[in-house]
């Protein structure tokens, strides 16, 4: 019971220093504060001016017949075919709509393969890719339901003015198809009409039901996760930053304490170097908790920052990403002698950590090694897991992050317990 | 009476370096017994050793026959230590502080509360219990930092040079404080210092601690008599040359010479016969004195006699 005691001192310890709570409370929400609102005028809409866009268009290889197609009489795919023949409605896409004069003010597309068009989002040379559907035009001729299924990772406005764009298309699309099956639906109805597929009535109705849903346009993240914004972003990018500074303060609370003799007098009091260990580490938990507790809530309260809907799953990072931090803390304190150690691995190493964890730009930006050595860090690591839950991953999901974190935490803790000094 | 504390024989070696050679003294249960030496001299060391920091690598040391190698745990029970540092947290109160290691002594609830306000009575703190330790001044907190090592009751305070870096009158009141827990409660003491006058004034009996070996222990006027009847004439000059040292030393009547930093420290079985001779000597030499006193025996002297240096001079030509 005496480490929780331990812990519990060097947390109100914490909460008396000033420099401490600056960097470790107050420069979090500060930094997400000012990101916020220095990004913020981009997810309010196109107030500051419409953007340009840049799009790849992608055409889905041809697919099998569309389905119930072998239902029709050869007559009626006939039919079909010479109305979808008629209607071009990818030139019409194209040509008429996204290179009108309108629009090629504010956008400009090129036809691409689909490796092509994924390899330039990646490097955001383009804004989005919109795929354009297999037998675009037999499917809005049949009154299938009609997806343009776009792909994009700007967080920006850019993203808001595509969607819009894309949507006035689809309505002018939708319109006149629900129109002429308003008509035709009274005609059958009146007996002035027959139906159209006497030898299939299921076929007909499935028609209708299908034609009351519009054409939609599917705006999805890459591989079909909720997009993130930036204050989701750097929310989560600055609580797994500065809980780093938390094994520093961890760290340099030992130093402190093995040089001031206070260890002598805990040793002194019957105190085993176990429980001063468990109490340090302890210590280092609460502090990052408190922290991350201060970010969830500053974050949602004043910016609606959406941490996802898995509890289980948010408290399982956390959880995992605290305890690793304070297993970073017990090893600093064995590797670093002096304090100005502890100045350099604040300043220099946990500064590194954050650069390549992604906590100042998105790991996706940097070159490729960079994110290989993301995978090492404890907040690149804990920062993966809070943007999977934000897009909507689960505790699942996630699982391989939380095991590497609670396992770095075991293996700091273990190595700097065995080499922990308690003397000076 | 019992014997509160036995050190036998204890070596301890850092490198090359011996800290303590073969040290070995006992202290009897209601004692105050100070060891004195130099800065270096190996104080602290033994302390550590004693108070179950440290191991030595030879000897034991036995608190109320309990060793600190084989039952360090029932020796931390029966101790309370005091080290040099001010082994407190700055941005906690004096209340706070004393409860946290209350805590450590495994102290709860009304019993806890009741310890601290008796400790904070005994070092003058209660008036100041909630105010941080950083705005004390430095006598106080050197006296909150006995209180903690007072928390516990220990039958055997331990305190490694107490009253370094604090005023005349802070260091009064520590060392009134420290004889009235003796008197009072009967507690042995252990009190190290390179402070003669406090040893002098608190001690039953001393050890003399010098490079790591103890050259003398025993009462006052025991140690004392190891001079003789010597008084020692305490001179300070503007400038001193070795030559008028070398001639002070052929004088009769004069024991021993000593000198560093224009200090010089003439052992003579009559100050009176020969303190004209020894000024004449200085003038003759164009020492210009400043002042000069004669002292009684004291361990001053019998460090000087033993070591050839002062306690806080440094080695002495």
């Amino acid at each position: 019971m005496s480490f929780w005691y331990i812990a519990l001192k060097d947390v109100q310890v914490m909460l008396r220093d000033k420099k401490a709570l600056l960097i470790l409370i107050a420069m979090p929400v500060i930094l997400t504060t000012i990101l916020g609102l220095a990004l913020g005028p981009l997810f309010n809409g196109p107030s500051q001016g419409v953007p340009h866009l840049s799009i790849a268009i992608v055409k889905q290889p041809p697919a099998a017949a569309p389905p119930l197609w072998d239902l029709l009489t050869e007559e009626q795919q006939e039919q079909i075919n010479r109305a979808a023949g008629n209607l071009d409605l990818e030139e019409i896409f194209l040509q008429d709509f996204l290179a009108s004069n309108e629009l090629q003010k504010i956008l400009d597309y090129r036809i691409m393969a689909e490796p092509d068009a994924r390899a330039m989002l990646a490097q955001q040379k383009i804004d989005a890719i919109v795929y354009l559907p297999d037998n675009f035009s037999m499917q809005y001729v049949m009154g299938k339901n009609i997806n343009l299924h776009v792909v994009t990772n700007t967080d920006s406005a850019a993203r808001i003015v595509l969607q819009g764009i894309l949507q006035s298309f689809t309505d002018t699309l939708s319109l006149p198809r629900i129109a002429m099956q308003v008509i035709q639906e009274e005609k059958i109805a009146e007996g002035i009409a027959t139906n159209p597929f006497p030898d299939s009535p299921t076929l007909f109705t499935s028609l209708v039901e299908n034609s009351h849903t519009s054409v939609t346009i599917n705006t999805v993240a890459e591989e079909g996760k909720k997009i993130i914004s930036a204050r989701q972003y750097y929310a989560a990018a600055m609580a797994v930053m500065f809980i780093l500074f938390a094994a520093g303060f961890g760290a340099a609370g030992i130093l402190q304490e093995r040089d001031s003799r206070t260890f002598d007098r805990l040793v002194v009091a019957g105190q085993k170097k176990s429980a001063i260990v468990a109490g340090k580490f302890t210590a280092t938990m609460l502090i990052a908790l408190l922290q991350m507790s201060v970010m969830f809530t500053f974050t949602h309260l004043v910016f609606g920052v959406d941490w996802g809907t898995d509890l289980a799953g948010l408290a399982s990072v956390t959880f995992s990403a605290v305890f690793a931090v304070a297993g970073l803390g017990i090893l600093i304190a064995c590797l670093v002698k002096t304090e100005r150690g502890i100045i350099v691995f604040q300043s220099v190493v946990i500064q590194v950590m954050a650069f390549l964890g992604g906590s100042f730009l998105p790991v996706y930006v940097m070159p490729e090694f960079t994110s290989t050595l993301a995978a090492f860090t404890i907040n690149g690591q804990a920062l993966k897991a809070y943007l999977s839950l934000m897009e909507g991953a689960t505790l699942g999901d996630i699982t391989a992050t939380i095991v590497y974190l609670i396992g770095f935490g075991i293996a700091s803790l273990g190595i700097g317990a065995k080499f922990f000094r308690v003397t000076s | 009476m019992q014997t509160m504390l036995t050190v036998n024989k204890l070596t301890k070696k850092y490198g090359p370096q011996t800290a303590v050679d073969n040290v070995s003294f006992s202290v009897q249960q209601g004692e105050i017994w100070g060891l004195l030496g130099p800065n270096g001299a190996g104080k602290s060391t033994t302390i550590a050793i004693i108070s179950t920091l440290l191991r030595p690598i030879s000897g034991d040391v036995l608190v109320q026959g309990h060793s600190v190698l084989s039952a360090p745990d029932r020796v931390r029970k029966l101790i309370g230590l005091v080290p040099q540092h001010i082994a407190l947290y700055p941005t906690l109160s004096a209340y706070e502080n004393l409860a946290f290691f209350g805590r450590m002594y495994g102290l709860r609830g009304q019993k806890l509360k009741a310890r601290v306000a008796e400790v904070l009575d005994i070092t003058g703190l209660t008036a100041r219990a909630k105010d941080r330790v950083e705005t004390f001044s430095g006598g106080m907190q050197r006296r909150l930092n006995i209180g903690v090592g007072l928390m516990n009751r220990p039958a055997l305070l331990i305190l490694d040079e107490p009253t370094v870096g604090i005023d005349p009158q802070s260091r009064r009141h520590i060392l009134e404080t420290i004889k009235h827990l003796n008197a009072s409660s009967g507690m042995t003491v252990l009190y190290t210092s390179h402070y003669m006058e406090e040893v002098e004034f608190l001690c039953d009996r001393v050890g003399i601690i010098d490079h790591g070996r103890l050259i003398a222990q025993g009462t006052k006027e025991e140690l004392k008599h190891l001079v003789g009847e010597r008084e020692t004439i305490e001179i300070r000059t503007s400038g001193v040359s070795p030559a008028a040292i070398a001639h002070l030393r052929q004088m009769t009547g004069v024991d021993e010479v000593l000198c560093a930093e224009n200090t010089i420290k003439v052992l003579t079985g009559n100050a009176g016969a020969v303190l004209s001779r020894v000024v004449a000597s200085l003038n003759s030499f164009d020492c210009k004195i400043k002042s000069f006193r004669i002292q009684e025996p004291n361990l001053e002297s019998v460090f000087l006699h033993l070591t050839g240096k002062g306690l806080r001079d440094g080695r002495m030509t």
